[in-house]
């Protein structure tokens, strides 16, 4: 048995189930939002690859859809101009997009006020990680009548960044929930 | 802990026990140098390297995180300043490798802490000093392993100071940053600690590098997050935790004295203490960050005598001076002999545990092997011993 604590007052540890909870949630979804921001860097890869690729054909397919709607001869110049900026437009919006939703959650991770918007944001992107996953599927077995475009790997990160999402959207949920218990279990306390 | 409790608290604590002037400091000397003997210091005197009981910042830099470089992280660092409570104790869900680091834990009042202290009977007091330091640093160090690692050892944002105020506590979230050079700012409550590194085996993730020097003041009182606690807030209570080594250390200390005694774990000198409680209460919750000033004018009132302020060299001038086969004569040479004797006790109990962190060991005893690097200058003892 220890002695006489010499400190002057005793302290009272808050350990209540749904506080341990709360604090898993919270260090769950700071986890998951860093992996958000850094799958950003993925996605940002993936596209500029895939322009890069196929820059010939879409260049052609710029080209053709000008000269039919009347818009005579353009030179190369000019459709890089166009292709470089619809694609910095495009990364900005999904960049800022991935940043806005990953910064709430790792904010709401560490106990810090954040909009609610970030959570039916997060699920419209959920929406679009389904498409963009069946779509990289039936590439990757050719169902959709192309060419085998898509590798194992890419889909499986496809993959990775789609669970990340509903881990995120699932565990700000229940920080919410937890948050909510503990605040009206302390208002009990207080009344 | 730092030279505060390790050289004058227990000097004071020696004192107190019964022993003169010239033993006390003995004993607080050898408790104090167990945070000095490290690998480079031994190179520079010509002495063992095996029998360093810590690691120099730039050793640690340098120091290899192969399985054979944490096997000497491990026994240097759960030897002397991070004893393992319990090497038996159990976790569900778990892996073997996470399992034995978690065995590795530090934790008073453990099997260890007997080994340690009967370890040192009738060795003389530079053989108790190096079991004060260690049974002092069960206290200051628990809840954190000797071993790098981030999957025991880290820490996360949930981090409180708790300041007394009133009756009560003011919680003050603490605030950490990593630059090594830096001293604590104890009034806005910032503190350096080691940087995060997502590696488990890491040297920023060993010991309590990232709770920074917070276990070694002996006024703080805090809650945090350990990263083996399942999200459960923990109080570490340094102030009761320093009493109770200090008493701790009067007990054992008074059991060393005689040479069939034995030392109990969970049994405090607390009566003999007693006349002291407030003036020590009074130091041990002093908002500063060294209290030597105040242990040491303890320690002169109670032995009349001066304190000298500790030095290396008194340790490392005797043994360079002294002939080659005398130097274990000398209290470094003492010094290397417990040290070693620590270290290769704690590394069997580790390795009979079942765990290979702190390397492989045999029990080389009455065995007619040549011996690993460790065990050869116990050996060369034991041998003589043998041959007397």
């Amino acid at each position: 048995m220890n002695t006489q604590p010499v400190s002057p007052g005793a302290y009272t540890l808050n350990n209540e189930p749904e506080e341990i909870a709360y604090r898993r949630a919270c260090s769950t979804l700071v986890s998951v939002g860093w992996g958000v921001l850094i799958f950003m860097v993925w996605s940002v890869v993936k596209t500029l690859g895939i322009i890069l690729i196929n820059r010939r054909q879409l260049m052609e397919s710029i080209r053709n859809g000008i000269e039919a709607a009347g818009g005579g001869t353009v030179s190369d110049g000019v459709i890089y101009g166009l292709i470089a900026s619809v694609l910095a437009g495009y990364l900005l919006a999904v960049l800022a997009f991935r940043t806005y939703i990953s910064v709430s959650a790792i904010s709401e991770g560490r106990g810090r006020q954040v909009f609610f918007l970030y959570i039916p944001l997060s699920i419209l992107y959920i929406v679009n990680e389904v498409l963009t996953f069946i779509t990289g599927f039936l590439a990757f077995t050719g169902a959709a009548g192309g060419e085998e475009s898509t590798s194992l790997a890419a889909l499986l990160i496809e993959l990775t960044s789609f669970i990340l999402l509903i881990q995120m959207v699932s565990s700000a949920r229940k920080v919410r929930r937890y948050k909510k218990m503990i605040t009206s279990r302390e208002a009990g306390h207080a009344a | 802990m730092q030279l505060d409790f390790h050289y004058y608290a227990t000097y004071c604590a020696a004192f107190l026990a019964g022993c003169s002037h010239e033993d006390s400091l003995s004993i607080a000397r050898s408790a104090q140098f167990v945070d000095c003997c490290s690998e480079s210091f031994l190179q520079g005197v010509g002495g063992p390297v095996s029998a360093a009981t810590t690691m120099l910042q730039l050793e640690m830099f340098d120091a290899n995180t192969d399985p054979m470089g944490l096997a000497n992280i491990t026994r240097i660092w759960a030897s002397f300043h991070f004893l393992p409570g319990d090497l038996y104790a159990e976790r569900k869900k778990c892996s073997r490798l996470y399992r034995n680091k978690y065995r590795l834990i530090c934790n008073p009042n453990g099997a260890l802490v007997k080994d340690t202290v009967e370890l040192a009977r009738g060795r003389g007091s530079v053989a108790a000093g190096v079991a004060m330091h260690v049974l002092a640093d069960t206290w200051a160090h628990r809840y954190f392993a000797g071993t790098p690692s981030l999957a025991i050892n880290n820490t996360n944002d949930h981090f409180y100071e708790l300041i007394p105020s009133g009756d009560g506590y003011e919680e003050r979230q603490v605030r950490f940053i990593h630059n090594p050079g830096a001293p604590d700012d104890l009034e806005k409550g910032v503190y350096v600690n080691t940087l995060y590194q997502p590696n488990e085996n890491t040297v920023m993730n060993l010991g309590h590098g990232r709770a920074g020097h917070l276990p070694d003041y002996s006024f703080m009182l805090y809650k945090y997050l350990p990263a083996w606690g399942g999200y459960r807030e923990i109080l570490k209570d340094n102030p009761s935790d320093y009493w109770n080594a200090f008493c701790q250390m009067v007990y054992a200390i008074g059991s060393l004295k005689d040479p069939d005694g034995h030392f109990e774990t969970d049994r405090y000198a607390e009566d003999e203490v007693r006349p002291y409680r407030d003036r020590i209460r009074q130091i041990l919750v002093r908002r500063q960050p060294d209290s030597c000033a105040d242990w040491k004018a303890l320690g002169e009132e109670l032995s009349g005598c001066r304190i000298p302020d500790f030095d290396v060299e008194i340790y490392k001038k005797e043994y360079m001076e002294a002939e080659k086969e005398l130097r274990d004569e000398t209290a470094l040479g003492q010094f290397i002999i417990a040290a070693l004797a620590q270290k290769s006790m704690v590394t069997n109990r580790i390795f009979s545990s079942g765990s290979l962190l702190a390397g492989f060991s045999v029990e080389l005893k009455g065995k007619r092997i040549p011996g690993i690097q460790d065990f050869r200058k116990l050996l060369e003892i034991r041998r003589k011993n043998h041959d007397r």
